[in-house]
């Protein structure tokens, strides 16, 4: 996908998240659909033009929640850090994997929001990390689908696939 | 040579790291309420109108649905009556707050008058795309009066306030958000709290003293005392109490009057800035 594709892509995607998936499921339910977004550029593009597509998406969905820019941006830099970290190391070509390394980059990014909220008391966190823990399932579940999507794009453009990143 | 590209993006990576918390943590001095630069606005105009469109789709679609396949007639009676119910119930405790004012003989508003506060009806739009946070989207803005930190409520209590205003749009940050914090009292016992939220459809009461006589099922009110909400409106009710046996303050787990989750319509509250 080119530079155009990738900007449409984060916006459709926060859109579709704010209008669409947030108005028929509740939210332990609804795919992030951001963060496959980032975990996709951190694994798939450079590192320059990953960071500024993840800070772009970041911005993007400031203007759509509570969390100011800078905040949200620390969030979604740890899921591309972690997303990174996996791509390079751990690369196989499997299912498995996949589904892996789109949930631990997510459960990082949203283990650091709960801590980050001092959500002091303990039954209170654990709410929140069974929420938590659903949303990552169904949103590496999600992700497979749209990575292939997004890797089946780009092959057929001509762009950086899946195994570039660890030639790099 | 691949260990040396390794390295090289690590150490990128940490100083990324590094430079945005050393930002987060300048941020943080800062207040959630915040000017929009010109770009946020335009950004914003450009998007919303399409959020509005879907969500517009999306609703129409759910009430053709609801409504000229199933039981037209009874859905609508039923959805007069939940609402009427809702309003009676809003004013039941209103007129209940107006009679422990009077007891104590303080010259407050009538219930009349406080039903005379401007108010500007909206619908939702959007939501917030994440999880943990708790904002809303709706079709007024600047242009039709609204302000940021006006209060926002609905049949049922208090919904937010805002935070975010555009020339069109707006957005509110519900009570059930973590960054928000709205001065309350109990109704019965008069202890004062402040109401903040947890991420999820619940609140917490902060600040209430343990010696307070605060018990579940106590409704809880806007303060008035921060000069933001008027006084008297219906928070939610107590649904869970800790109290430790050590310690000045209690535990109280709020819930909501308003259930956001089907939530369509708002009101904001014209209060002088």
């Amino acid at each position: 996908m080119n530079i155009f594709l990738y900007v449409c892509t984060a916006i459709m995607f926060i859109i579709f998240q704010a209008s669409f998936l947030n108005y028929f499921l509740p939210s332990y339910l609804s795919p992030d659909l951001i963060s496959v977004f980032v975990i996709y550029v951190a694994m798939t593009k450079s590192f320059r033009e990953g960071v500024l597509f993840t800070l772009f998406a970041t911005y993007m969905l400031s203007l759509n929640t509570s969390v100011g820019f800078l905040n949200l941006s620390l969030f979604y830099i740890i899921s591309f850090a972690v997303a990174r970290y996996v791509s390079l190391n751990f690369y196989t070509n499997e299912l498995k994997y996949l589904f892996l390394s789109i949930a631990l980059p997510i459960l990082a990014s949203k283990l650091f929001i709960l801590f980050w909220l001092k959500l002091g008391n303990i039954i209170v966190f654990a709410e929140h990390f069974l929420y938590m823990l659903s949303e990552t399932l169904i949103t590496a579940a999600a992700g497979i689908i749209i990575f292939k999507l997004f890797n089946l794009i780009d092959i057929k453009t001509g762009q950086i696939n899946l195994e570039s990143i660890v030639e790099e | 040579m691949h260990n040396k590209i390794l390295g090289k993006k690590y150490k990128e990576m940490i100083v990324l790291l590094a430079v945005v918390l050393v930002l987060v943590t300048v941020n943080a001095t800062h207040r959630i309420e915040h000017q929009l630069r010109w770009y946020d606005k335009a950004i914003v105009f450009m998007t919303a109108p399409v959020q509005y469109a879907l969500t517009s789709v999306i609703q129409g679609g759910v009430r053709v649905v609801d409504n000229y396949f199933f039981l037209v007639d009874v859905k609508e009676d039923n959805e007069y009556i939940v609402q009427e119910n809702n309003i009676l119930k809003n004013r039941l405790h209103q007129l209940q707050e107006s009679e422990y004012e009077n007891s104590r003989l303080k010259k407050l508003l009538s219930f009349r008058d406080r039903l005379a506060i401007p108010m500007i009806s909206a619908e939702v739009i959007a939501k917030d795309p994440s999880s943990v946070f708790k904002t809303l989207r709706i079709n007024k803005g600047e242009k039709d009066g609204v302000r940021i930190s006006m209060p926002v409520v609905n049949y049922n209590g208090v919904v937010g306030q805002i935070i975010r205003v555009f020339g069109d749009y707006s957005d509110i940050l519900l009570i059930t958000d973590p960054n928000s914090e709205i001065d309350a009292m109990v109704q019965e016992d008069r202890a004062r709290g402040v109401i903040e939220g947890l991420g999820k459809d619940n609140c917490r009461l902060k600040y209430l003293e343990r010696l307070d006589d605060v018990r579940v099922g106590d409704v809880i009110l806007t303060s008035g005392m921060e000069k933001r909400f008027p006084k008297g409106i219906v928070i939610g009710q107590v649904v869970d109490i800790k109290k430790k046996r050590f310690g000045i303050t209690q535990e109280v787990t709020i819930k909501p009057s308003v259930n956001f989750n089907k939530i369509e319509e708002v009101f904001v509250v014209v209060v002088n800035q």
